[in-house]
């Protein structure tokens, strides 16, 4: 488990039910989406995370492409807060993945959605 | 704006009606505003690596991705991430591919499912590999195979002393025991075939052995045929009813008979399973 995978956790952590799309966990963790996809891949491959596609006829009339948003499994919740409490522990991670999680930046409420 | 790319002015590359190889056209929409942009073109090429649903959902994401993010120097250092972590992705991708198999067979209840008598869940190497493993004492099959085996690398062994060296793939007239025309490159393919059988002999258990004889009696009567026929001039074989072609065909007969398991499918005993 590395710090990008327990910070993109920690990101889907942040509320009950959060979905988010690819950007927002971008925009939430402060990675590179180039280093984001992967993780969600495997997150999605081990079964802590669900997708899903927007649908596209809300998309099309903002003139964007369909998102697609992802949200943590029952299982993968349970794993994931186990994980960042793991995380959490060792000393040097401390810092990064400090409680409350990371708060959605304005640039997630204010985007061009 | 739909999501087609616009043509914008100082778009001279594109406007030209050249396809360039280096696109940098999508800085340039960005920065006049022509609508949602697509994602840069130059990295289209990462979806010929990825394996088939995977592509088009990464290039869908990567397009939601940049139609979203209006900032040049944003959507150039997201490029400049995505660049870098080709490799990830790719490696990723296609393990996820395969990891995605693997529960699809683990559903398939192996426990208690025999295959030919053994129980697949404990199959051990010998089961699926046919590599012999523990030793056992030789079967007819395997006994058949090491007698062909020694008459052949003998055999291809003898032959070199006939025709020596020079025009290994050409017709000749050198003859072991008179009637089988030979060359150079049939006393290899001899040899070969010999080690072949001695290897099903001794390092392959009875059912991989009999594989081994089943193959090789095919390939001998299709020599056989295209010998026949005239065309193996390559191993110095005339066509017609040479000893050469009685030779193959009387081979495959025989191992099919000695070698394939017949003998003790007939005789009731059952068969190699492993």
């Amino acid at each position: 488990m590395t710090v990008g995978v327990l910070v993109v956790l920690g990101a889907l952590l942040d509320g009950p039910d959060t979905e988010l799309y690819g950007l927002e966990i971008v925009r939430a963790s402060g990675l590179e989406p180039g280093t984001i996809y992967p993780i969600l891949q495997r997150l999605r491959g081990a079964g802590w995370v669900s997708d899903r596609w927007e649908d596209p006829e809300p998309a099309r009339a903002e003139g964007r492409p369909p998102r697609r948003y992802y949200r943590l499994t029952m299982e993968g919740r349970a794993r994931a807060v186990h994980a960042l409490q793991q995380g959490r522990d060792r000393s040097g991670l401390s810092r990064l993945l400090a409680p409350p999680h990371f708060p959605a930046t304005p640039t997630t409420e204010a985007g061009p959605a | 704006m739909s999501g087609r790319r616009t043509l914008v002015a100082g778009d001279s590359v594109v406007l030209g009606g050249i396809r360039p190889h280096r696109i940098r056209d999508w800085p340039a929409t960005a920065r006049l505003g022509a609508g949602p942009a697509l994602p840069p073109r130059s990295l289209r090429w990462v979806c010929g690596l990825l394996p088939g649903g995977e592509s088009t959902a990464w290039w869908a994401e990567v397009a939601s991705c940049f139609a979203e993010t209006p900032d040049p120097d944003e959507r150039r250092r997201f490029l400049r991430s995505y660049r870098r972590s080709v490799a990830q992705l790719v490696w990723t991708s296609w393990t996820s591919q395969v990891r995605c198999v693997r529960p699809a067979l683990a559903g398939v209840e192996y426990r208690g499912v025999e295959w030919k008598g053994t129980d697949m869940a404990f199959a051990s190497p010998e089961d699926k590999f046919g590599i012999k493993i523990r030793s056992r004492p030789r079967t007819l099959e395997q006994n058949y195979s090491m007698i062909a085996g020694t008459i052949y690398i003998v055999g291809g062994i003898i032959g070199f002393f006939i025709t020596g060296f020079a025009s290994i793939t050409e017709m000749t007239n050198h003859a072991l025991f008179g009637i089988f025309m030979l060359n150079p490159f049939h006393n290899i393919v001899h040899i070969l075939f010999g080690l072949l059988w001695l290897l099903g002999s001794f390092t392959l258990t009875p059912a991989g052995n009999e594989g081994i004889n089943i193959t090789l009696a095919g390939v001998y009567l299709l020599a056989a045929v295209l010998g026949f026929l005239g065309y193996f001039s390559l191993l110095s074989i005339p066509s017609g009813f040479a000893g050469d072609n009685w030779l193959h065909l009387v081979t495959a007969v025989v191992t099919l008979i000695f070698g394939s398991g017949l003998l003790s499918a007939i005789g009731g005993r059952q068969s190699a399973t492993a």
